[in-house]
């Protein structure tokens, strides 16, 4: 399984994310899109918009944390 | 066939529940737990009747953390039905009668107890919202062995665990992230036997009567009290295609899309403190920020006013109101009103940040109490409504003051009204 979670440094929801998935043993990149101009990029193109968390569950893309889309993913 | 129900635990569960020829039932017992004192002599008198054709089996839940999590047992008691090593039928929570039991296990043995997906919940106060205000309801009431249930239609928390950091808090650092101070209460919440239930969004309220029903997706809560503490959520801009350009654009939250806005212009709506402190947080990405407000002054603190005023990445928009977002994918500008000259004019910029106060969430409430012009819920002293066994509490009363602290205060009073108006009865 591939899971990557594109998020900012400050956003409660990509921490609330990263630590929902860490309790369910999911390994995956934790991307800091303030740092990375190409990943930020990458993520608006693969979400179509600009909000934060984006997660990339297998090439399933989940934009916000959705628990129940995310449980339904891993 | 023994009649008294047998204790398993993590290693005897394969053996004893799914391999068994009989169907079995299986009950999530922990200790201190009002409802399962209740339960307790009910499941043995029931073992003893229903013996020959079904197993009755205990497990102790604090001790078998692992496997009640598996099956998703979050709270005690909870009594769950197996038939040929697979889940039957639905479980039963929170206090349980006796018909109730009897209803299910008959069913079970005559085979017509398929799986049902509606659950149901009895308690003793039920908590509608989990912030700052229902979870200090909850620390109280269950601490006074009430069996105590918050829900919330999205994860506990509220509006604190999207802050950044909380400063005014007393009893804190000063710099405790909001996640974390939330994380606490409910920590603290749940360690006095409150039942956390989240993603339940409230569908249906029946407030008439002595029990109190609440439905929503997939459960059916009844309670002797109700304690509303549902919070209130930041206002949409009232502005055409602002739905169309939510996230592609246009945000609620800066700590959260803001850093996407390197080297942007971005627009702030609004003139209170949120406004004026997140307009000077987005300098931190964008290249310039604009605030526009409705007013030709601020409604944010003097601090907070100096701060961004005196930022030479910050301008101001006076007496001006959002009429329109433009753009194809993303926003590209906006249309705005000069609301003493009804001037209009466009204006270029990549994001849109609103900050333009908060409306309370009590739609589900509408005719079946109290509530103010703008849709808060009246509340005395005591925190009670009209509406005897409903009591209110945080942002979504009706006050002057709306913080962190005037919100546990809330919560408090309400969880201890909650207990005398119980025990009172």
């Amino acid at each position: 399984m591939s899971v990557k979670v594109y998020s900012t440094p400050t956003c409660p929801y990509c921490t609330m994310a990263k630590e929902y998935l860490e309790s369910k043993n999911v390994q995956f990149d934790y991307i800091d899109v303030s740092a990375d101009r190409n990943a930020a990029n990458e993520m608006i193109t693969k979400s179509g918009q600009r909000g934060v968390p984006v997660l990339d569950i297998n090439g399933n893309i989940v934009v916000g944390f959705d628990k129940a889309k995310i449980d339904s993913l891993i | 066939m023994s009649s008294k129900p047998s204790v398993i635990d993590n290693q005897s569960f394969e053996k004893e529940v799914l391999k068994s020829n009989l169907p079995v039932a299986v009950y999530f017992y922990s200790e201190d737990c009002p409802p399962c004192i209740t339960l307790s002599p009910l499941f043995d008198k029931m073992a003893e009747a229903y013996g020959e054709q079904m197993k009755f089996v205990k497990v102790f839940r604090q001790q078998n953390r692992q496997l009640a999590e598996s099956y998703n047992v979050k709270s005690s008691p909870a009594l769950l039905f197996f038939k040929d090593g697979e889940e039957v039928c639905s479980r039963l929570n929170g206090y349980i009668s006796s018909p109730e039991l009897r209803a299910v296990i008959e069913g079970i043995l005559g085979g017509t107890c398929i799986r049902r997906e509606r659950q149901q919940v009895h308690c003793d106060v039920l908590i509608l919202g989990g912030g700052p205000a229902g979870l200090s309801a909850a620390i109280y009431a269950a601490r006074a062995k009430l069996f105590t249930v918050v829900i919330d239609e999205g994860l506990p928390g509220g509006q604190v665990s999207t802050t950044f950091h909380v400063a005014n808090y007393p009893g804190t650092n000063g710099v405790i992230r909001g996640l974390d101070l939330m994380e606490n209460m409910k920590r603290q919440a749940v360690d006095f036997g409150t039942q956390l239930d989240e993603m339940k969004e409230i569908h249906e309220v029946n407030f008439d009567g002595e029990e109190k029903h609440i439905k929503t997706q997939d459960t059916d809560y009844y309670a002797k009290c109700v304690i509303i503490a549902t919070g209130a959520q930041p206002r949409k801009l009232p502005a055409e295609g602002e739905r169309e350009f939510r996230g592609r654009g246009v945000h609620y939250c800066a700590t959260c899309d803001g850093a996407l806005y390197q080297d942007t212009n971005v627009v702030v709506v609004g003139g209170g403190n949120s406004a004026v402190e997140e307009a000077v947080f987005l300098t931190r990405y964008a290249k310039h920020v604009t605030i526009i407000h409705q007013f030709d002054h601020f409604q944010a603190s003097k601090a907070a006013q100096e701060e961004a005023l005196k930022n030479p990445n910050i301008s101001v928009i006076w007496d001006s109101e959002i009429r329109k977002i433009n753009g194809e994918n993303f926003v590209t500008s906006i249309t705005i009103e000069n609301l003493k000259t009804r001037e209009q004019k466009e204006l270029e910029t990549d994001g849109v940040f609103v900050y333009i106060g908060m409306q309370p969430k009590t739609d589900v409430f509408k005719d079946k109490i109290a509530l103010d012009e703008y849709g808060y819920i009246v509340g005395d002293e005591d925190m009670k409504t009209n509406v005897d066994g409903i009591f209110v509490a945080g942002d979504v009363r009706v006050k002057k003051i709306r913080q962190i602290a005037t919100a546990t205060s809330d919560g408090v009073i309400a969880g201890i009204m909650a207990e005398r108006y119980i025990n009172g009865k």
